[in-house]
């Protein structure tokens, strides 16, 4: 029987591609006031975009409860020789714990590893991509967790900000609070580094900033595979995304991701990022 | 807790101490032990020596203003306020405490104290009320007055907050109440006020959480105890200019001035001026001026007396404040006008603590300092904030010398030094200066406030200095700036004929619009601009726009042309309704 991936739904990976690859995706919470709703499962993502910029009240985010693990990994168990759930930064989301939790908790048919990717969105999804393709390819266990532990070092993840007021209030800014504050609505750019929020650099105009974003993600170099994720401003995914093939092996091309509820949350509308895992160097 | 001179003694011990007093066993309590009555002679020198302790800890009080604003200046204030008031009582002639009191208030009240000295000459009102017709007076009278002078103080203040001097105030009428009950004398009165003030201060701490995170004692509570120890020792005959007479950081407090953390934190807030003016008005109805003065600024603190009314409010336009106070009545008439530049008070009390622009540039030791021409309050807020280290007042209708250019340049701590002129007509002054300093200048031709703010964008970004300027070059060319302003006279500019009172709408420098409205003129021109889908615009606008207004029109522009985004800004340009930058 093969490994099964489980990850959460901060990843990004759209649809789709978890459906090819076979990835289990269980959803974080979103909550607008007394009402909450599972990441696309109660609430669609343009419908939680309309009552994000639309509504008056703020939305918060929850991780996905223990008991919504305990179910994933009990119902893949019976069909799987392990299971490798890997989550979002344990610095940035109480997930990782509450899958740990689960394993403790689950009446379990095979064993299961959680891995913190110390990453978020297509950051992490890149890790969760890398450890299916290898479950998919007929590894073991041991080795579908060191690919997923190994990806972690190779994942990286931008974004571009059209504002920083999302992620203030939601209490996840960290060390990018120095971003905050201008005058000019100064286009923040941040990077997941250590699990965290960290700031990137600062560009004028928002048309800066798509060329800075892409500048950096060069930077990284030949990449293994590379997503560009937006929440609402498509057409400059779309740009990105076609600037950027050169990056990837011939013939294969980025893929186009939305940034979902749980993380659009708190990095609002227009925002833009670049998740890549670089090419190994073996 | 805090107190003077005692300073050795554990807080254990000093209760024991302050017990001892009152039980009257305390055998160092003085020479005037007993005595139970002052007259007008005491009662100026008790005014006397406060205003000495306020003179001794001018700097040590105005270390600890965070609150309202972080301007450094309560102590400053309050020292004023109590000196204007000593200077004339000490000229009356055998006075009785009412005349000492009422002289004291009705000079106080009309020195423009700012807000801890407004709020000071109320506590003093007090004392004018409640000695009223007195030739002198016992500890009763003064628990009297303490309990007025809480209720003036209350009644001023249009949004009392409790952790500030209000709250010293109520412990002071407190401690003298129960005072009065006991039977006290003097001495042991003015013993427990003192020491209650004191005891009050060192809780403002916890009281306020923005004292708390600044890690001080509220300033103007903290005056106002050292005016009431002053008070003390006039009653003990100790002299109030000791030179032991200084506070001590009270126990509550972290530090006796405010932490760099907290300055840091807070170096972009802004406050606008500190207002104050004495109006007099045929019908005064107070309690409505106050409402309406809170309506439009902040900290507003509001005083009758008699036909004329102190009015003190913080707020960004001024003139709405002043045109307020003329538009009282028909014979209403202003006298006493104070308006101070609270941020520039803020950024040189910053800076005296060590925080601040330059500092700033030390600690990141980025090299190159910058020096820009700017005018407009908003505008220069804006260069500040992008971190300009100097800023020179100028433009279209009043351009600075090569003297002010070289001075500011000398004043930032670089050897090298990016001048921004930001106007054609400054180009050549700025070139002379450049020449001129020992310093190493390299002027940057930025010829609008647009283009200037691009290049200092950028100057902050890059790091390598060879290519800064060829880059900024590059970066100027994605950058148009228009104006919109009033033709003052009919002509004919650029081939097209204007009328005296029509808006023009200039981009970069060439007149492209014209019209009788702002928004189809201002419509107009960025019409002309070729706005993409990605093109970010700001409108900076100008002292005849209202923010409302702007935002109308920005709503407006985004919808007939689909930028990314319109930026409003609080330029405070004169005659320029709008500068706008369209990147």
């Amino acid at each position: 029987m093969p490994v099964k991936v489980v990850t959460d739904s901060t990843s990004d990976i759209p649809e789709d591609l978890a459906e090819s690859l076979g990835i289990t995706i269980v959803p974080a919470n979103v909550i607008f006031g007394q009402e909450q709703f599972r990441d696309r499962v109660d609430l669609t993502t343009d419908q939680f975009y309309d009552r994000l910029v639309g509504g008056s009240v703020h939305p918060t985010t929850s991780a996905p409860s223990v008991g919504q693990f305990v179910e994933a990994f009990e119902s893949l168990g019976d069909a799987a020789d392990g299971i490798v759930s890997i989550h979002v930064s344990s610095k940035l989301s109480a997930t990782y714990n509450a899958a740990v939790q689960a394993v403790g908790q689950a009446n379990l048919g095979c064993p299961v590893e959680v891995v913190d990717s110390s990453q978020v969105s297509l950051g992490l999804g890149m890790c969760a991509i890398a450890a299916a393709k290898r479950a998919n390819a007929g590894d073991g266990l041991d080795a579908v967790v060191e690919a997923a532990r190994e990806a972690t070092n190779r994942s990286q993840c931008i974004a571009l900000f059209d504002t920083l007021e999302y992620l203030q209030r939601g209490g996840r800014i960290g060390k990018a609070r120095a971003l905050v504050g201008s005058i000019l609505r100064i286009k923040p750019m941040i990077i997941i580094e250590d699990g965290e929020v960290q700031p990137l650099g600062r560009a004028r105009t928002y048309a800066k900033g798509l060329a800075q974003l892409e500048k950096t993600a060069r930077a990284f170099g030949p990449a293994e595979e590379l997503g560009v994720m937006y929440s609402t401003a498509e057409d400059a995914a779309l740009q990105i995304g076609e600037a950027m093939r050169d990056v990837l092996p011939e013939g294969t091309r980025p893929f186009i991701a939305r940034i979902g509820p749980s993380v659009g949350a708190h990095v609002g509308p227009r925002a833009i990022g670049i998740g890549t895992l670089r090419a190994s160097n073996d | 807790m805090w107190y003077f001179g005692r300073v050795d003694l554990p807080r254990s011990l000093l209760i024991v101490y302050h017990a001892q007093i009152m039980n009257g066993t305390n055998s160092e309590a003085g020479t005037q032990a007993g005595k139970l009555r002052m007259n007008g002679s005491d009662l100026a020198a008790m005014f006397t020596a406060g205003a000495i302790a306020l003179r001794r800890n001018v700097d040590a009080i105005n270390a600890l203003n965070v609150y309202p604003v972080i301007d450094g200046d309560t102590g400053t204030n309050m020292y004023l306020t109590m000196q204007s008031g000593v200077d004339d009582v000490t000229a009356l002639d055998t006075p009785t405490v009412s005349v000492v009191a009422s002289a004291m208030y009705s000079r106080t009240v009309k020195t423009p104290g700012g807000n801890s000295g407004t709020i000071l000459s109320q506590f003093l009102k007090g004392f004018a009320d409640g000695l009223q017709g007195n030739v002198d007076c016992g500890v009763e009278d003064f628990a009297r007055s303490c309990q007025l002078a809480r209720e003036n103080a209350y009644k001023a203040v249009a949004d009392p907050v409790e952790g500030t001097m209000l709250t010293v105030i109520t412990s002071v009428a407190e401690a003298a109440q129960e005072a009065a009950d006991a039977g006290r004398d003097l001495q042991l009165t003015l013993q427990l006020i003192s020491d209650r003030a004191g005891e009050t201060v060192a809780r403002t701490t916890e009281m306020l959480p923005v004292l708390q995170a600044a890690g001080v004692v509220d300033s103007g509570g903290q005056g106002l105890a050292v005016a009431l120890e002053g008070f003390r020792r006039s009653v003990t005959n100790e002299d109030p200019d000791d030179d032991n007479y200084t506070i001590q950081t009270p126990e509550g407090a972290t530090s006796a001035q405010v932490s760099k953390e907290f300055l840091y934190a807070h170096a972009d807030d802004v406050y606008g001026y500190c207002t104050q003016f004495l109006v007099e008005v045929n019908r005064l109805d107070v309690d409505e001026l106050r409402s309406r003065v809170s309506s439009i600024a902040d900290s507003a603190v509001v005083i009758a007396d008699g036909s004329s009314a102190s009015v003190h409010g913080h707020t960004k336009d001024p003139g709405q404040l002043v045109s307020l106070g003329v538009s009282l009545g028909p014979m209403s008439k202003l006298s006493e006008v104070k308006i101070e530049n609270m941020d520039a008070q803020h950024a040189e009390f910053s800076s005296s603590q060590g925080v601040g622009a330059q500092t700033e540039e030390e600690k990141t030791n980025v090299g190159p300092s910058v020096v820009a021409v700017a005018w407009g309050y908003g505008i220069e807020r804006v260069f500040r904030q992008e971190r300009a280290a100097q800023i020179v007042t100028g433009g279209n209708t009043m351009n600075p010398s090569v003297r002010d250019l070289m001075a500011a340049i000398d004043r930032t701590r670089a050897d090298m030094v990016y001048l921004l002129p930001n106007n054609k007509n400054i180009l050549p002054t700025a070139k002379q200066a450049a020449e001129r300093s020992s310093k190493d200048v390299c002027v940057v031709e930025t010829v609008s406030i647009p283009q200037g703010i691009v290049a200092l964008q950028h100057i902050m970004v890059e790091t390598e200095m060879d290519d800064v300027l060829q880059s900024i070059e590059a970066e100027l060319d994605g950058v148009k700036s228009g104006e919109i302003t009033r033709a003052v006279r009919d002509a004919s500019i650029d081939g097209v004929v204007v009328r005296e009172g029509q808006y023009i709408g200039l981009l970069d420098g060439s007149l492209v619009s014209t019209g009788d409205g702002l928004q189809e003129t201002l419509l107009d021109l960025i019409g002309k601009a070729e706005v993409t889908d990605y093109t970010h615009i700001k409108l900076f606008y100008g002292v005849m726009v209202t923010e409302s207004d702007t935002n109308d029109y920005a709503k407006v522009i985004q919808e007939e042309y689909h930028p990314w985004e319109t930026v409003v800004v609080y330029g405070g340009q004169s005659h320029y309704e709008f500068i706008i930058s369209i990147e």
